[in-house]
């Protein structure tokens, strides 16, 4: 009985942990217990609602390229974060060293939803939700 | 063991919430609705009523998720494992259709009341979203369609603007957490700007195809006059509509939903 009260918790919790990605499950696509960060070289930015999308490329030890593709917050939220990144802020990063740490894809392979850009000045770009099931409002 | 995957799901959660709340209490703080707002009388327009008009946005969640208080009949709430078995990847908003009422005030995106004479407009940032209720006394129009945003009509109560909507689709859901209804819902909402810089905000929700009760959602809402209404095209790089068809090809991707139920 204490298990079916802990799972009853659970499902408010799962309800209270979803509030406001702005537009579709997380949890659906993504795997918010697998985080994961990258390196590389920031290849284009796709500045659209109602989610942008990052193309990272990616080094390994080998030499060998991978191309990454991180989605990120809408802009509509992105601008309205605290950190001001605006569109044109943004696209000058394009050629840019960044670290992006984010959650796997459910569907595996080299797409992540991105958590958090760290550019190669230092300066840092929160872009997508913070414990992997829908994560904190942008405003 | 038939509650593992239950105590797994609790660990989980509570691991990603105690990660959530400061980042909220955080970015609240930051640029969020101030934790006092100032006291005063609400602003009147030419007719002497409080005026609602501003730009404003959702001073926090006004509810919607939490499935487990909304008073919804066990059949409903069987439907509601079955929608989170499927990740909820049928969430009407990943499609982007229009949301709706009240879930459409919890966007996090900025929304515009316009006070007029015999009307008050509402235009949300979130999916273009427009209310327009009439406030001169006239009722429902004969030919009221199903609609996402329903069909309002409003009066004034003292300060507080009393909307009534009827005519609602099934199609939206009332918050994240499969929180469906039906075509039969019926939402009386009531708007009053408690001061400068405040609305407080009350739907009472009814719906006898899923609730054995009226529920009851409260939320506020903050001024933003330094916000503008920006453009939202939701359905033009909304990939999600393909990778959900690939992720259902996945099985391992969704719950089983006898797993999601106390097995007797």
């Amino acid at each position: 009985m204490k298990r079916i009260g802990i799972f009853i918790a659970a499902l408010g919790l799962l309800a209270l942990a979803t509030p406001l990605l702005a537009h579709h499950s997380f949890s659906a696509e993504y795997d918010g217990s697998k985080p994961v960060t990258i390196t590389g070289i920031l290849k284009s930015v796709d500045w659209r609602n109602p989610h942008i999308y990052y193309l990272v490329e990616v080094k390994d030890d080998s030499g060998k390229t991978a191309t990454w593709t991180l989605e990120g917050y809408p802009p509509n939220m992105l601008v309205r974060r605290p950190e001001g990144w605006t569109r044109d802020k943004v696209l000058t990063k394009i050629g840019d060293r960044v670290t992006v740490m984010g959650w796997m894809s459910r569907m595996g392979g080299t797409a992540a939803h991105s958590r958090q850009f760290t550019f190669s000045d230092g300066s840092k770009m929160e872009s997508g939700p913070g414990a992997g099931n829908g994560g904190p409002p942008a405003n | 063991m038939k509650y593992r995957l239950s105590v797994s799901i609790v660990l989980a959660l509570i691991l990603s919430l105690a990660a959530t709340l400061p980042s909220i209490a955080q970015q609240r703080g930051a640029r969020g609705a101030a934790p006092a707002a100032p006291a005063g009388p609400p602003p009147r327009d030419a007719k002497g009523r409080a005026d609602l008009s501003g730009m404003w946005m959702s001073g926090g969640a006004p509810g919607g998720q939490r499935t487990d208080a909304v008073p919804y009949t066990e059949e409903a709430r069987q439907k509601i494992r079955q929608f989170q078995s499927r990740q909820n990847i049928d969430d009407p908003m990943g499609q982007c259709l229009l949301v709706g009422i009240p879930r459409i005030y919890q966007m996090p995106m900025p929304f515009r009341i316009i006070q007029m004479e015999n009307e008050v407009i509402f235009i949300h940032e979130a999916f273009r979203g427009i209310r327009i209720v009439p406030t001169d006394g006239r009722g429902f129009p004969d030919d009221m369609e199903p609609a996402y945003l329903g069909n309002s009509v409003g009066r004034w109560d003292g300060d507080t603007l009393v909307i009534d909507v009827r005519g609602f689709n099934d199609r939206t859901w009332l918050g994240f957490g499969a929180t469906h209804h039906t075509d039969q819902m019926q939402i009386t909402e009531r708007l009053t700007r408690t001061g400068p810089t405040t609305i407080s905000y009350e739907a009472v929700i009814t719906d006898p195809g899923v609730f054995t009760k009226p529920w009851v959602v409260r939320s506020g809402f903050s001024l933003r006059p330094n916000e503008r209404i920006r453009e939202y095209e939701c359905g033009e790089n909304n990939l999600e509509i393909v990778k959900f068809q690939e992720l259902l090809k996945k099985p391992d991707v969704f719950v089983d939903p006898s797993r999601l139920q106390p097995r007797q």
